[in-house]
């Protein structure tokens, strides 16, 4: 090694190929550039929009504080909710993949009414359904159990949201399971591992890195449809925005206000979920 | 942020209280005593009824009613704001003990829940734009489009479909070319300061929430007058849930309270404040 070859990326590269490179460079920087003026373009854009329509930005200004006090409840409801849809979406996929006929048809109608219900029904349902079925039982002889079926707004909101999303996971953990090729559980055999252990130590560590982008995907989805709970009363974003709306007959102003706040929190997510995405697939590009 | 967790944990410990009491086989009455609170539901939707103040505390008509009830009788009381459909829809499941939302005693409503002496008489009237040069009288409306809340009262009017008992309700000898149903009053007001005949060309509601719309409404008042005078009267009452054993005692007790709010004038005096005229009926 002597002084002329200290530098290896210059004494390999022929100049020809370099020039190559320093334009990739610029137009990489130059589009990067123009992306940014598009963005700020269609900002101005939106911003010009809700001026020229006449919103009253006073009014939104001195709600804001009121409406953003709702934003814990749609915080605890979403990871409440995606927690429990976690849990229920394992044992959901387990189920569908078990060689057990209960346990698979258990497992499969709960993905398919679950699916095939909408949300807001479904809602309506744990608020108003479960207190009835509680009555019935107590007729058959079982006093107070009515009071532990009669759920509150934010329990029942809880469950709906995460028996839904639980039901739609199911099918995305079952994909992630079932991606895993076929020689992995072959090889955990061969060691002499039993089934649930290949599961456990060899097929999900696996599947996770394969579940985990979509299911951040999903937490996205929930936190706007913890919206939905604000037909049982809980005083979250959506729910004060309305209302504040309606006392002043000026929905819209506040609509647009609860939008963005509901944007704002996502584009804070979506940050994160672009960040676990690179983490899980780390793995890949190693290789 | 601490505060927010903070009343959601009292919120959660007060879940597991609450799943917990109930066992007891006393009247509604007793329950609610020995909890020294009452649990009152209210829909926040309709100013000045009930709405949410600057503070964004719930205030208005039938917020004081229920706070004064529960001064009478001594103990607490805690709103709820479910959604109307399920305040009316009855079967509460204990969730709350009284509604007091400016509810009419209907024939159907009797079904699922059971009234009180009523606390006050909500006249309903008909509003259009102020730009509208063509409606004179309430006999032009016919053929017209016309915004009313569902499951009101409002809308079975204009079905032509409304039963209260000891009320005479005389109906119109028109119709309507499209009734169109919205989730709450303020929505139909909002679609008619839009512009004359754009999205509706009349709506019917009650006279205090048009009121309260020309008044604050819209940012510096809606664009809508009244049109004649109110289409009829109705008797407005608390509701409690019929399903709910042995809830007579409670039923009692409320229309006391009621009887000793007309006798000493404070309903008179609430109000004049908030709907700035008398709207109880002489007993």
């Amino acid at each position: 090694m002597n002084g002329d070859t200290l530098d290896p990326t210059l004494s390999s590269i022929p100049p020809e190929a370099e020039r190559v490179l320093a334009q990739n460079i610029n137009q990489q920087k130059k589009y990067k550039r123009k992306l940014i003026i598009s963005f700020i373009v269609l900002g101005i854009l939106m911003i010009t929009t809700l001026i020229v329509i006449g919103l009253d930005f006073k009014f939104m200004a001195k709600w804001l504080p009121f409406i953003l006090a709702g934003g814990g409840y749609t915080i605890l409801v979403s990871i409440l909710a995606i927690s429990l849809a976690c849990i229920l979406s394992v044992i959901g996929a387990l189920g569908r993949l078990s060689k057990n006929p209960v346990i698979n048809s258990i497992a499969t109608a709960y993905v398919s009414l679950i699916r095939g219900t909408p949300l807001l029904v479904q809602i309506y349902m744990w608020y108003l359904a479960l207190p009835q079925i509680g009555l019935a039982l107590e007729g058959l002889g079982l006093t107070g159990i009515q009071s532990l079926f009669t759920l509150h707004a934010i329990p029942a909101g809880i469950l709906a949201l995460g028996v839904c999303y639980g039901a739609y996971m199911t099918e995305t953990v079952r994909a992630g399971i079932q991606s895993i090729k076929i020689g992995q559980t072959e090889a955990a055999k061969a060691l002499g591992m039993t089934s649930g252990q290949t599961m456990k130590r060899v097929i999900f560590p696996q599947a996770m890195r394969v579940i985990i982008p979509p299911v951040s995907n999903e937490f996205i989805a929930m936190v706007k449809d913890s919206a939905m709970v604000s037909l049982m009363g809980v005083w979250e974003m959506t729910y004060r925005a309305m209302k504040v709306g309606r006392r002043h007959f000026q929905s819209l102003e506040m609509l647009v206000m609860v939008a963005m706040i509901y944007w704002m929190m996502c584009i804070v997510l979506q940050y994160f979920q672009e960040k676990i995405e690179e983490h899980m697939a780390r793995g890949d590009r190693r290789m | 942020m601490k505060k927010v967790f903070g009343s959601l944990a009292l919120t959660l410990t007060a879940l597991l209280v609450f799943t917990g009491t109930g066992f007891a086989g006393g009247t509604v009455l007793d329950e609610i005593m020995a909890a020294k609170t009452i649990v009152v539901s209210t829909d926040a939707n309709y100013a000045p009824q009930s709405f949410l103040n600057d503070k964004g505390e719930l205030e208005g008509f039938d917020v004081s009613v229920a706070k004064e009830v529960a001064k009478r009788m001594g103990i607490k009381v805690k709103f709820v704001t479910p959604d109307w459909d399920l305040i009316t829809a009855g079967k509460w499941g204990k969730r709350w003990d009284l509604s007091i939302g400016s509810m009419t005693p209907t024939k159907e409503r009797k079904n699922a829940l059971l009234f009180t002496t009523p606390y006050y008489s909500s006249p309903a009237q008909f509003a259009i734009h102020k730009d509208n040069k063509t409606i004179k009288t309430i006999k032009d409306l016919a053929g017209k489009k016309i915004g009313v809340a569902s499951e009101t009262t409002n809308e079975r009017y204009l079905q032509k479909d409304l039963v209260i008992e000891d009320t005479k309700i005389t109906f119109q000898n028109w119709k309507a070319g499209n009734l169109k149903t919205y989730p709450t009053d303020a929505n139909h007001i909002e679609d008619l300061s839009l512009g004359d005949g754009l999205r509706l060309d009349a709506v019917f509601s009650s006279r205090q929430t048009i009121a309260e719309a020309i008044r604050t409404g819209c940012g510096k008042g809606c664009p809508l007058t009244m049109l004649g005078e109110p289409a009829y009267f109705e008797p407005i009452c608390f509701a409690l849930d019929k399903s709910r054993a042995n809830s007579d005692s409670l039923l009692t007790k409320l229309n006391e309270v009621i009887k000793s709010m007309y006798d000493d004038g404070t309903l008179v005096k609430l109000s004049e404040k908030y709907y700035g005229t008398n709207l109880i009926p002489k007993l």
